[in-house]
């Protein structure tokens, strides 16, 4: 398991300290006594199950708790070393950027160069700069052949693109998807990952991905947190996490499926005692040829 | 879902004018065909408003639903107005027969102008709005308000409707869907009626739902951030607007002197045949 507070300081852009927060018409907390930090540049897959405080861990990376929501919040989370108590969310969209389960939900322009435009005029910046920043993410995300399209006229997956890169356009350090392919096809799904992938790669974005899809999670994050009723129960690398079959049992999530066969392998014919657990196709595919 | 409203791209004269422009246009002609009482010049208004409208946007007008609104009604109001308008004084003759039904008495030829009157007026404006909304892609529109001064918040709001109208309409297609599936009686009209509810709360639910996201998601846009925020269109006044301006501002004046120095230019009172309500009687017809 990686020890959060052995991270390097000066490198850490998400820090939670204590972190606990319970909404106004909840009688429990969401989160409980929370601590981590993100190094900038780390591409984290968050899972749990339902109700385990994903979302809300979203929300606090954004500033949306405590701003726009009701409710107590006690500890510190900081944002780049800033406080998100004493900035307003407005401020902190430059430094953190939200992406939402459903794509159409939170398109609001008429053009998809509009959506892309939408946030950097909100903060007045200057013509020709937002124009060179949208032209910029037009090409990074692929989408420059739909700009003048209306974003509701595009399909669920290219309507999430569309969403990736308006947050994007801000300039975001860290990206921040709270379940992006929960309303996607697989092939869709595979695209945003992949997308997200590059991104996290070429422009050294630092990546929270909530998601379901422990498969693709395992293929592409370098770190998987797993979040159970408010608590950190497990973080470390895929391998790592993905080791503790049986806490996964337990809170009733799935491990990918390769790790599962190898498992049950491993323990009713006693192969591969020595190798690892295969985490993705390939890896399985590789073990099967020894 | 391209077609969300009724704007139509091209690139005719009025596509390329100033959307602030445009709305002059339509506040002009709106303005002139209520200013004076006969059917004449609210007519030349209509075919001016009509023809501009073809001009740019081609056939487009012509076959909205809107235009066959206008027709409707005027066949509705042309019919009403004759039986039951109460300036209506002396019965028009057809063929040399007067036309009555029971109760209600003869068709008037005063009723027949004051429909015409009313006809035309109405028209007139609605076409003159066709004219703006076909013409003006929504971004310039809301711009155009923009600059004209209405907040920012105001405008957003405004096409942030115009944009969930479609939105909504798909959902409720959905919802209705689910609810036949599961054997929704839809026989009768009481039956209709009664569907609308389990229809109305999923569909106010999901709104709601919709509307909590998109207002975090533009809250971490900063939404809100600057009361001015960046204005990206390219519109700006060119020679071509503001001869517009200035053409339309003489007009306006104009019309406005001959209507207070010669008053409506209503010549209801001298009709007495069908030829009368296109023209002022020659000589002793008496101008109020």
């Amino acid at each position: 398991m990686n020890d959060p507070t052995n991270s390097a300081v000066s490198n850490s852009i998400i820090e939670f300290n204590h972190v606990n927060w319970k909404y106004a018409d909840t009688r429990f907390p969401a989160i409980k006594d929370m601590n981590f930090k993100v190094n900038r540049g780390e591409f984290i897959g968050i899972i749990g199950v339902n109700d385990s405080g994903k979302s809300t861990l979203c929300r606090l990376c954004n500033g949306l708790i405590p701003h726009s929501f009701t409710g107590e919040l006690s500890g510190n989370v900081q944002i780049e070393g800033e406080d998100i108590k004493n900035i307003q969310t407005a401020q902190l969209a430059e430094k953190s950027g939200l992406v939402f389960a459903d794509p159409e939900a939170q398109l609001s322009q008429m053009t998809v160069l509009d959506e892309l435009a939408f946030g950097p005029a909100n903060l007045g910046l200057p013509k020709e700069e937002i124009i060179e920043t949208v032209n910029k993410v037009l090409c990074l995300m692929d989408l420059d052949s739909m700009r003048d399209r209306s974003p509701y006229s595009l399909s669920g997956g290219e309507q999430q693109r569309v969403a990736i890169a308006s947050v994007l356009a801000m300039n975001p350090g860290i990206l921040v998807l709270d379940e992006p392919t929960s309303n996607l096809d697989p092939a869709g799904t595979k695209k945003i990952f992949q997308t997200i992938k590059g991104l996290n790669r070429d422009t050294g974005i630092t990546v929270l991905l909530v998601e379901h899809e422990v498969e693709l999670l395992a293929e592409y994050a370098s770190r998987i947190i797993v979040l159970d009723h408010g608590h950190i129960l497990l973080d470390g690398t895929p391998r790592e996490v993905f080791s503790n079959i049986e806490t996964f049992h337990q809170i009733g999530i799935h491990i990918p499926q390769v790790t599962q066969v190898s498992e049950n392998i491993k323990n009713n014919y006693g192969l591969w005692k020595e190798e690892p657990d295969p985490l993705t196709l390939s890896e399985m595919i590789t073990l099967l040829n020894l | 879902m391209d077609a969300m409203t009724l704007y139509k791209p091209g690139n005719s004269f009025f596509h390329r004018c100033d959307s602030r422009i445009k709305l002059f246009i339509l506040a002009v002609i709106s303005v002139l065909s209520f200013l004076f009482y006969n059917p004449i010049i609210p007519m030349v208004l209509f075919v001016v408003t009509l023809s501009l409208n073809l001009v740019s946007t081609g056939s487009y007008t012509v076959k909205n639903f809107m235009f066959k609104m206008i027709l409707v009604m005027m066949v509705f109001l042309i019919i009403l107005h004759g039986f039951v308008n109460p300036g209506g004084k002396t019965p028009a003759l057809f063929f040399g027969h007067e036309l009555r039904i029971p109760y209600f008495g003869a068709y008037t030829i005063e009723g027949f102008y004051l429909a015409l009157v009313f006809w035309f007026r109405m028209s007139t404006v609605i076409l003159a709005a066709m004219l703006y909304i076909t013409t003006t892609s929504p971004s310039e529109m809301m711009s155009g308000l923009q600059k004209l001064g209405v907040p920012f918040k105001f405008c957003f709001m405004l096409s942030m409707s115009l944009q969930l109208i479609p939105v909504s309409t798909r959902e409720a297609s959905v919802i209705a869907s689910a609810q036949r599936a599961r054997g929704l009686p839809e026989k009768t009209v009481a039956d209709k009626f009664k569907g609308l509810l389990p229809m109305f709360v999923p569909l106010v639910v999901s709104s709601l739902d919709r509307m909590e996201t998109l207002s975090m998601a533009l809250e971490s846009r900063a939404f809100g951030y600057s009361s001015h925020p960046t204005d990206l269109s390219e519109i700006r006044i060119r020679k071509a607007d503001r001869a517009i301006l200035t053409g339309g501002i003489v007009l306006l004046v104009l019309c406005i002197i001959i209507r207070i120095r010669y008053g409506q230019l209503n010549w209801v009172n001298t009709v007495k045949s069908w030829g009368d309500v296109w023209f002022p009687k020659a000589g002793g017809a008496k101008i109020i």
